[in-house]
């Protein structure tokens, strides 16, 4: 079981993991658009107002193939063995099937609800003159309750980063901080790309 | 089958044949002879690479035998082969 949740990539990759990962991108864009959230990065889930599901598909596609191509990069530059690219493209894929429980979790409607009645609430409490550093402390409690409401999908995407993380090492055979430090670069890199790749699609 | 033991039980240093025998007469051979790189690698890593060579050299089919995704065997192969090429150039 510890390794199906955390080293899943040890039993399933190529083909299979790619099908699957697949059907894990396609079942992300419908509950999202289903619950009126975008996957707007290769890390991101937010609402919005109203966003087309083809549009929601094509994030959802251009997020997982961006970071499969930093990572191809980097990963191509360092290692030393012969790698399979659709070991790569279907482990990335299915790595992403954290994302699919937080738009899951998300598209509850009470948490939906609360989180966005919380942000909104927040964002108009941000300080406006310059020389206000911080938001009242009345809205502290909310702060907190919009952290606590939010720490599942925090939770989520920690595990989806520890995920790719897991498939990029063992698809290019890497390991120590060649593989951390490269990895970290090539998923700044995918995010950056992807809000860009992610405004045009909009 | 008893495995041959390539590390010393009392300093884990590399053990050497010093003697043979015949299996047919009783002739005995003595000297010191270094074991074949491949017998000097681990135990497991000498069966893994004798269930490569009887599946025919398909990473494929050792994946599916041993219920492992196909990079975790390549992966395999790649520590057995640094292993391999450490103790060639020993």
């Amino acid at each position: 079981m510890k390794t199906w949740l955390f080293r899943p990539f040890d039993r399933i990759a190529g083909g299979p993991a790619l099908a699957l990962g697949l059907v894990v991108i396609v079942i992300t864009a419908v509950v999202a658009w289903q619950a009126g959230m975008v996957t707007d990065g290769v890390l991101d889930l937010h609402f919005v107002e109203h966003t087309r599901l083809s549009k929601l598909l094509a994030m959802g596609f251009a997020n997982w193939l961006l970071l499969a191509a930093a990572l191809l990069i980097a990963g191509h530059w360092l290692t030393a063995t012969r790698y399979r690219l659709v070991d790569l493209l279907g482990t990335q894929a299915l790595a992403r099937w954290p994302m699919l429980a937080g738009a899951g979790y998300m598209s509850i409607p009470a948490v939906g609800r609360e989180t966005e009645r919380l942000t909104i609430k927040l964002m108009e409490a941000m300080p406006s003159e310059p020389h206000q550093v911080v938001a009242s402390m009345e809205y502290l409690l909310d702060a907190l309750w919009l952290t606590l409401i939010s720490l599942p999908v925090l939770a989520l995407i920690v595990w989806m980063v520890w995920l790719m993380y897991h498939g990029y090492a063992l698809v290019f055979n890497l390991r120590g901080w060649r593989a951390v430090v490269s990895f970290i670069i090539a998923l700044v890199a995918a995010e950056i790309v992807s809000k860009f790749a992610a405004y045009w699609i909009v | 089958m008893k495995r041959t033991p390539t590390r010393c039980p009392a300093c884990d240093g590399e053990l050497m044949v010093t003697e043979l025998s015949c299996r047919a007469c009783p002739t005995q051979v003595s000297g010191e002879y270094r074991l074949p790189p491949m017998l000097r690698v681990p135990a497991e890593d000498q069966q893994f690479l004798l269930d490569f060579i009887l599946a025919s050299g398909s990473l494929k089919a050792m994946a599916r035998q041993l219920g492992v995704s196909y990079p975790t065997v390549r992966n395999r192969l790649d520590n057995v082969i640094a292993l391999l090429q450490e103790e060639t150039e020993q």
